[in-house]
């Protein structure tokens, strides 16, 4: 059946005045749109264009007496009323589905165009729906836990030890407080293979406080963190099924975790991850007042809390702070006066997010001005084909067609192209999520689900109509901002210069000042990963396999024992065939752990009374680990055989630490003593800085200095020999058999002793850049797209302003003007055009960049070199986007040109 | 109303003729408007053409007149069409009309024959 529905919407336009009731309007509309059809196809069959035979068609409704239809009252037919009651919403709907109909052909008729434009969007909406489902996941929705919005976290340090935290339980009015520490690691032994497993120890009320239960059995009651009936543990959902194979046979039955019998009293929910994904199992507090050096000297908690009813968190702030003041009193100890005096109570959710938010809302910004930029160019395109169109609108409006119909129509095509493009870039979004979410650090993962849900299809949904609006809004008003009559009778030739070209100019240079934001942005980014991948860390990482072997703790309740079982691991090691050098350390750089000590320094003493002992960074190594990690000795020695249990005990502190403390001095020979040992240790050797904590070496605060110490003398903040130790071994073959060897002769040792984090060094180096990584490519790839948005944009407006000087630039070629003076007022056009979004855009980045300089290292905000090779790269942009129309003009055959009109 | 190519015809003469045009087209089969109008120019070898802005018009004056009658018909695979055709009164019209308008050409030819003579 051949299709009239595009005449339709002009018949009813100039029936409108006429004020025909419905059902006679249907059918006159239905009859000459009937007949319009035929006349289309007969001059198509003839040999008309398209664009001919719509006009010859249109021409049969000129004539003034199309108005004598209203004076002809004609009975209305049977189907006209079926029609109008089966379209109940009258004209309207009708209508819009014939404008969506007329704007589905146009774009039909141009894929090229709709193409273009339809991508660009695609683009910048698919960008933004995939942002926006991690934003919206992780900043707008609430923590998975009933009335979450009234959980706050203790911060501004606002860590307790057990015994602050009993305090705070039995004295804060405001608050239901629970503490928590994550990051236990254990040993599960007896169930198989030994596995060495991440949890958390957490006050007794915990889950009360989060109001979440069990999934099967339940969580810990009041009372059981208490000293003597703690040996409880509960289980996560994927411990449950990976080791105890979903059976709830397991709840009331021991098991064995860093040798202590606990009994498994619950399982948790699925979904459930405090304090994050990492948590494998549960363990309550062990408190115990009558020990006054566990329950109020060591293992500092956060602090957790649910307000009680009526409570606000402005009380809750207020109280914390004078009870964090009279707790003071109650340590055994001198404790200084000002700890935890700026304890503070922020909500949890905000506490979780931490610096995510800052990272997230730059890159939504970013790929908002994405967005702006595909807008932009979609207009850009829109008008350029409005220019074209201009004499069809022209004729339809002096053909009686109402300017609103017009401006409908035109708005309909541009919402059906976001439309198209919103479809489009939910696709792009689906694919991108996943690729976004590698930017998220593993505690945002904890309570957030990334899906396109109801929210992003909503926000996708919104973003179409504005988006829509916006590109479509500009063409539309333009089209009737001009002399129409004029248009008709010029054929709406030679039009460059007036306010549509100009326009079309300042968006151009609007686009490229937005790119070369966000270009800028991406550049500071760039720079600073590549000057943080320049930075020598202090060690050679390269062919390094680490491995970490954990036996328990009560292994090292004797100091022999321990030594003895490295000492022969290390002798087992090195033998195994592809292994080279081997040493082990407690802890290996940039391995986010650190174990810190408090400390007193010779020549520093410390005074109780004002502030806590500093804390030093304490490594305890064998002695062949400078030799592997190539780390110098500068001053002094490293460790050697005879630094044992009983010899007098020694340390190397770093270069950094002995410039500090003894600046001008030697400082071997020096002294520092661990405030809870009574003997000094003796500073024997200076070793090279190495980047313990980053490669920026932006140490956590508190961190006053960094020693080594020998193993078999070490001692760690829980006042013993740390018994968990990384492997280092220095491979000269395949690493894979040397992990798996390493594993056989861990076990052949000890059965009960698992092997895990099984990295290379080179890993650990690139994982430690994996923010400022992920935010610079992300950045650099918003940027990316921009850039090349604009530059099509830019191609865009200097080809058709081009296309509409032929005529001019014919004239200059037939006074004599030579081709390359054409070629250098075309490619100037373009120069000008991004000359001056350069502009704009460098002076927006001065002050939008500054956001970013959290994520920057050895760079600033007003880093030259990247706003010299940004501009560089735009000027490259503005040539490419005006040399091919700039060639096309220069080639122009200047009589062709005069002739045409 | 008429759209002719030929000028100077009277606007009254126009419409008379236009009205007898239409009405001898639909006398022994029923037409659509596309069709009336297409033959109209066909057969006048283009020297009459109705566009659709006057030749509906005239169509539903002769309807309401009651002279034709239009009929909407749906065939399979097509466009629904109203197709026209005449009545008793519009045939005693078309009668009359063609009489009137062969005698007035006649008296014409008559004349102008004369002159060439």
């Amino acid at each position: 059946m051949r299709d009239d529905s595009r005449w339709r919407s002009e018949i009813r336009m100039r029936l409108e005045k006429l004020r025909l009731p419905p059902e006679e309007e249907l059918e006159i509309v239905e009859e000459l749109a009937g007949h319009l059809e035929d006349e289309y196809q007969k001059a198509v069959e003839s040999g008309a264009s398209h664009g001919q035979a719509t006009q010859q068609a249109l021409e049969e409704l000129t004539d003034a007496r199309l108005e004598e239809l209203g004076d002809v009252k004609r009975p209305a037919s049977g189907w006209v009323s079926k029609e109008l009651k089966a379209g109940a919403g009258g004209n309207v709907v009708t209508d819009l589905w014939q404008d969506v109909r007329y704007a589905l052909r146009t774009m039909r008729r141009n894929p090229g165009f709709s193409a273009l434009a339809a991508l660009s969007l695609a683009l910048g909406i698919g960008g933004n729906a995939a942002m926006f489902s991690i934003v919206s996941a992780v900043l707008l929705q609430p923590l998975p836990y009933p009335g979450s919005e009234r959980l706050v976290r203790a911060a501004d340090t606002g860590s307790y030890p057990p015994g602050g935290v009993v305090a705070l339980q039995e004295q804060s009015r405001t608050m239901e407080v629970a503490g928590y520490r994550a990051g236990t690691d254990l040993n599960l032994t007896g169930q198989g293979e030994a596995w060495r497993l991440t949890g958390s120890t957490v006050s007794a009320n915990l889950f009360e406080v989060l109001q979440v239960g069990a999934q099967s059995g339940r969580t810990f009651r009041s009372g059981e963190d208490q000293q003597g009936k703690d040996a409880l543990v509960m289980l996560s959902d994927s411990l449950w099924r990976e080791k105890f194979g979903g059976d709830v046979g397991v709840i009331g039955k021991v098991i064995n975790l860093g040798g202590v019998d606990r009994e498994v009293v619950g399982v948790m929910p699925r979904r459930f991850a405090f304090p994050d994904t990492e948590t494998r199992f549960w363990i309550p507090l062990h408190l115990d007042p009558r020990n006054p050096a566990s329950y109020w000297a060591e293992a500092f908690l956060p602090v957790m809390a649910r307000l009680r009813p009526g409570a606000t968190l402005e009380q809750a702030q207020k109280e914390i702070q004078s009870l964090s003041r009279e707790m003071i009193a109650l340590y055994p100890y001198p404790m200084g006066r000002d700890f935890n005096a700026k304890a503070t109570v922020i909500p949890l959710q905000e506490f979780l997010v931490g610096n995510l938010r800052l990272q997230l809302l730059v890159l939504q910004c970013a790929i908002g001005l994405v967005l702006l930029i595909a807008c932009a160019n979609v207009a850009n395109l829109l008008l350029a084909r409005a220019s074209s169109r201009q004499k069809e609108m022209a004729l339809r409006v002096a053909l009686g067609a109402a300017r609103g119909r017009i401006v409908r129509q035109l708005l309909t095509e541009s919402m059906v192209l976001a439309g198209a493009g919103g479809v489009v870039g939910l696709i792009l979004a689906w694919w991108c999520v996943p690729v976004l979410q590698l930017i998220l650090p593993a505690q945002a993962a904890s309570w957030s689900e990334f899906t396109i849900g109801w929210q992003v299809l909503l926000f996708t949904g919104g973003m179409c109509v504005v988006t829509g609006l916006s590109f479509g809004l500009a063409p539309a008003w333009m089209s009737f901002s001009r002399d129409l009559t004029g248009l008709i009778k010029t054929g709406g030739q030679r039009t460059s210069g007036t306010a549509g070209g100009r326009f079309r100019s300042a968006l151009i240079v609007a686009e490229v000042a937005v790119a070369v934001v966000l270009s800028v942005g991406a550049g500071l980014l760039l720079r600073s990963l590549w000057l943080l991948t320049q930075v020598d860390p202090g060690f050679r990482p390269e062919h390094i396999l680490t491995l970490r072997v954990t036996p328990n703790q009560t292994l090292c309740g004797e100091r022999a024992r321990c030594s003895a079982l490295y000492e022969e691991l290390l002798r087992r090691v090195k033998a195994l065939p592809g292994s080279g050098e081997v040493a082990a350390a407690s802890t290996i750089p940039l391995s986010e752990k650190i174990p810190t000590v408090p400390v007193e320094v010779e020549g520093f003493p410390h005074v109780p009374s004002e502030r806590v002992a500093p804390l030093f960074w304490a490594g305890a190594v064998t002695q062949e680990y400078f030799d592997l990690m190539r780390v110098p000795i500068v001053m002094g020695r490293g460790f050697a055989g005879g630094d044992s249990e009983a010899a007098e005990p020694v340390i190397v502190v770093s270069a950094a630490t002995a410039a500090k403390y003894w600046p001008g001095q030697n400082p071997i020979g020096k002294h520092v003593r661990v405030v809870f040992e009574q003997k000094w240790r003796t500073v024997v050797g200076v070793a090279g800085d190495v980047r313990q904590f980053n490669l920026a070496n932006r140490a956590p605060n508190q961190i006053a200095g960094e020693m080594y110490m020998p193993y078999r003398q070490a001692v760690d903040g829980e006042r013993q020999q740390p018994a968990a130790m990384t492997l280092i071994v220095r491979t000269v073959g395949d690493s894979g058999g040397v992990t798996a060897g390493i594993r056989g002769l861990v076990r052949d040792l000890n059965p009960n002793v698992p092997v895990s984090e099984v990295r290379m060094m080179a890993a650990v180096v690139s994982a430690s850049t994996r923010t400022s990584r992920s935010m610079a490519w992300l950045l650099g790839g918003f940027a990316g797209v921009a850039l090349l948005l604009a530059a099509v944009g830019a191609y865009g407006v200097v080809s058709w302003s081009t296309a509409q000087r032929t005529f001019e630039i014919g004239m200059r070629m037939a006074l004599g003007a030579p081709r390359s003076s054409v070629f250098r007022l075309v490619l100037g056009q373009s120069l000008r055009l991004v000359a001056m979004g350069l502009a704009l855009g460098v002076a927006a980045s001065l002050v939008l960049t500054r956001v970013l300089g959290a994520y920057l290292y050895a760079t600033g905000t007003w880093d030259v070199a990247t706003f010299v090779s940004v501009s560089s790269v735009l000027v490259g942009v503005a040539l490419l986007a005006g040399y091919f129309p700039a060639r096309r003009a220069a080639s122009v055959d200047p009589l062709r040109a005069l002739r045409v009109e | 109303m008429t759209h002719t190519r030929p000028p100077g015809f009277d606007r009254e003469l126009k419409k008379g003729s236009a009205e007898l045009l239409i009405l001898s087209l639909v006398e022994f089969r029923a037409r659509h408007g596309y069709d009336i109008g297409k033959l109209i120019e066909e057969r006048s070898d283009g020297a009459l053409s109705f566009r659709v802005a006057s030749l509906y018009p005239l169509l539903y004056r002769l309807e309401k007149r009651g002279w034709i009658k239009g009929k909407w018909v749906e065939k399979a695979g097509q466009r629904r069409r109203r197709y026209y055709h005449l009545t008793e009164k519009g045939r005693e019209e078309l009668t009359e009309r063609r009489s009137g308008w062969e005698s007035f050409v006649a008296a014409i030819r008559r004349i102008t024959e004369a002159e060439h003579a």
